[in-house]
């Protein structure tokens, strides 16, 4: 009594959901097997299915898929292939971390614990002003706590934290899963290289802006052993490149 | 079968003898049991007890073919009714209360009234036939079925007749009966609902 | 037939009926699995997870025997054993190999084994009334409803066989088997297997057990080893039923080098078969209760009956 309405609603659905995955060939591929069907069906129902087509279709399902490779991830014996964006765990580059308290702050359920204090420092030319900074004594954060939301990591404005997808840290008692810098710290090693760009992305802003200057000064160096005026010149292709 | 003009008699029991009659003993106290137990579920488990007691009688009789015939229709078809039954309407775990019989005494008379006549038509009928228990088996199915279709077809015919308009007698009464049934299922909803409403 | 024949024969079957079911469910383990795109029990045993069922087995025995307070103790604690026993009793007159590959020869063999197959339902009713619970009440209803509707089409679809052969002995039919009879009892062999797979409550026939609505049907209240013996029951099931079809409707022992080899087909038959019924529940969904006696009575009936009629026909043309 339920299934051909349950049909119709699949019939109305299908071509939505096609056109939002049009992005990926893949995705794509399969919408348009699928959609055949949904029409042979119609016009099967318009005709007279041969009995049994659909039992038989049922079956070559289950047989095909058990001649197939099965899904499972045996874990404990291999280690599952992660994707390098996976939010397993947060990682500390302590090098990068000026404890500005921004991800402590932006945290949704506060937990990231940091305690830091102000050294002074000898001025950089003699007779300046000493300067002032901020010395992390403790970073740490309680995965009991946390949810993986990932916003400490967008919001950190030089670089510090980093997914890694190092997974293996549950703990038997509830108050050890807060962990301190010197763990965060390893975890950093584990991070994985960033994916690499497509072919025909452009550049990050940083390299652009490095090549950009680089290739200034070295216009400017042609300019000057040639005497001429070459620098719009050596202008152009960096533009073009990036 | 054969005559048994001073034949084996009964005061040196075989070892076939003796079990059919243990056998019998422990299908009539099931069966005793069936009828005077106060639990209604117990009693139709305690008809599979006689039933089944019935059938190995059959089959010490070297009667295979009505023995299983007797599993089939009665152990695993009509049992199997009469709990469906028992569990669609109560059945009720422990003693039922309205299971003693109130008419117990006439209950007895017929049946004893019904156990005499079998057993004086069945005595009077055998009188002296004697089953040969270790030579060809006098029940095999071929046997039964030449019987059945040789000599007694008639009443074998007008048996299936009878069987046939108990069925359609069934299902007439079973059938709802268009319109007027239909309306008298919605009056008593009504009713119902009615009732639950006060 | 010697002391020692007996006891050979008697302790071939026990092996069979010790054996072969725990073979059926842990085939239908992996199979299952693989064909959801899983790999089903992989630890016990070390290789592929061979040992599982055995593992279950320790497992049922450790547990705790319970009978609910409310429950009929004695009728509840003696249904597993009258739920299994049955098929125990079957195995004894399936044929194997020709020449005496049976451990008894019955004269009326099919109604020995289709009486005594139905008398395994009584356990789950047993079971169902006993548990005081009112989803095993339900499934001991639906077990009675089924078994009611699908006796019939089963005992005419193999009196259909029967007919074709002139016996009802197991072994006499194999005896005058051919192989035309294969097209000729097509439809009789459909509707057996049908009929059986819904006598055993298997999907898609398996509402009286359906455990997204009534928990586990009659054997809810069950724990331990009375649970085990139920699940034996239902893989005991399986094999007897289908050897039957094999013996029935395939052949048996018939095949090349049937002679030497004859055990060897029957095995194999009953296997394929075997596997079919596993893919039957991995592929169909569950039917419903009015769709389970629609089916029977609208569908099954019919097609045994033009099946009778054929062989009747058949039968006297030649």
């Amino acid at each position: 009594m339920s299934r051909p309405g349950r049909h119709e609603a699949q019939g109305s659905g299908e071509p939505e959901d096609g056109g939002s995955s049009r992005g990926s060939q893949h995705r794509h591929d399969r919408h348009d097997r699928h959609s055949s069907d949904v029409e042979r069906g119609n016009d099967g129902s318009k005709e007279r299915k041969v009995f049994g087509t659909g039992l038989a279709k049922g079956l070559a399902v289950t047989l095909r898929t058990m001649t197939r490779r099965a899904v499972t991830e045996h874990y404990p014996e291999a280690q599952p292939e992660l994707p390098p964006r996976t939010r397993g765990v947060i990682g500390l580059f302590e090098e990068n971390c000026t404890v500005c308290m921004l991800c402590a702050r932006e945290c949704p359920d506060w937990c990231i614990y940091i305690d830091s204090h102000k050294e002074t420092v000898p001025p950089a030319a003699p007779g300046g002003r000493e300067r002032s900074r901020n010395v992390l004594d403790r970073f740490a954060i309680d995965f009991a706590l946390c949810m993986y939301c990932g916003i400490c990591i967008e919001v950190c404005p030089f670089d510090a934290l980093f997914w890694s997808p190092e997974f293996e840290y549950a703990e038997t008692d509830i108050h050890e899963l807060t962990h301190e810098r010197d763990k965060l710290r390893a975890w950093m090693w584990t991070v994985p290289e960033p994916p690499a760009l497509d072919e025909a992305a452009e550049d990050a802003k940083e390299l652009a802006t490095a090549r950009r200057t680089a290739d200034k000064l070295a216009a400017q160096e042609r300019a000057e052993a040639s005497g001429g005026r070459g620098a719009q010149g050596g202008d152009g292709p960096g533009e073009g490149a990036s | 079968m054969t005559l048994a003009a001073g034949h084996p008699g009964f005061l040196s029991p075989t070892g076939v003898e003796v079990v059919f009659l243990l056998v019998g003993l422990v299908t009539l106290g099931a069966a005793i049991v069936t009828v005077t137990t106060r639990q209604l579920v117990h009693a139709a488990l305690w008809l599979v007890a006689a039933l089944g007691g019935v059938a190995v009688e059959y089959l010490l009789l070297t009667a295979e073919f009505i023995a299983w015939v007797q599993v089939l229709i009665y152990v695993g078809s009509v049992v199997v009714l009469l709990l469906f039954g028992l569990m669609l309407t109560r059945a009720p775990i422990g003693r039922s209360p309205d299971a003693d019989a109130t008419r117990r005494w006439p209950a007895l008379v017929v049946a004893l009234a019904a156990a005499g006549t079998l057993v004086t038509v069945v005595v009077d009928a055998f009188r002296s036939t004697w089953v040969e228990v270790d030579g060809a088996v006098a029940g095999a199915s071929k046997v039964t079925g030449v019987a059945l279709f040789r000599h007694w077809v008639l009443p074998f015919e007008a048996l299936s007749v009878l069987l046939l308009a108990a069925l359609v007698g069934a299902i007439v009464l079973s059938r709802r009966s268009g319109d007027g049934a239909g309306r008298t299922g919605g009056r008593r909803a009504d009713e119902r609902g009615g009732k639950g409403r006060s | 037939m010697d002391a020692l024949d007996v006891t050979v024969r008697i302790v071939a079957v026990l092996l069979a009926f010790l054996v072969l079911p725990l073979l059926v469910g842990q085939t239908e383990h992996k199979v299952m699995a693989h064909m959801q795109g899983r790999v089903g029990p992989m630890y016990a045993g070390g290789f592929h997870g061979w040992a599982q069922l055995v593992a279950d087995g320790v497992k049922f025995a450790q547990k705790e025997d319970i009978v609910p307070a409310g429950a009929d103790r004695r009728v509840f604690q003696l249904a597993p054993a009258l739920a299994l026993l049955p098929y125990l009793l079957v195995l004894v007159a399936i044929p194997v190999a020709p020449g005496g590959g049976v451990a008894q020869a019955l004269d009326a063999g099919i109604f020995f084994v289709l009486a005594v197959m139905g008398v395994g339902i009584l356990g789950s009713l047993m079971g169902g009334w006993a548990s005081a619970n009112k989803f095993s009440l339900l499934g001991g209803l639906r077990t009675a409803a089924q078994l009611m509707a699908y006796e019939l089409p089963m005992l005419l679809a193999a009196a259909s066989v029967a007919m074709a052969a002139g016996t009802l002995s197991l072994p006499g039919i194999l005896g005058v088997w051919e192989w035309w009879w294969l097209p000729w009892q097509l439809i009789g062999g459909v509707v057996f297997f049908t009929a059986g797979l819904a006598e055993l409550q298997r999907p898609p026939f398996d509402a009286p057990v359906a455990d997204s609505e009534i928990i586990f049907g009659a054997y809810t209240e069950y724990t331990g080893l009375r649970f085990a013996l139920f699940l034996l029951a239902e893989y005991a099931g399986i094999v007897v039923l289908s050897a039957l079809t094999a013996v029935l409707f395939l052949g048996g022992w018939h095949g090349p080098f049937a002679d030497g080899l004859g055990w060897l087909w029957t095995l194999l038959k009953t296997g394929v078969l075997a596997f079919g019924v596993i893919w039957l529940r991995v592929s169909y969904p569950r039917l419903r209760e009015d769709q389970i006696q629609r089916l029977s009575w609208t569908v099954l009936v019919p097609l045994a009956l033009v099946q009778i009629a054929l062989t009747g026909v058949v039968k006297v043309v030649m």
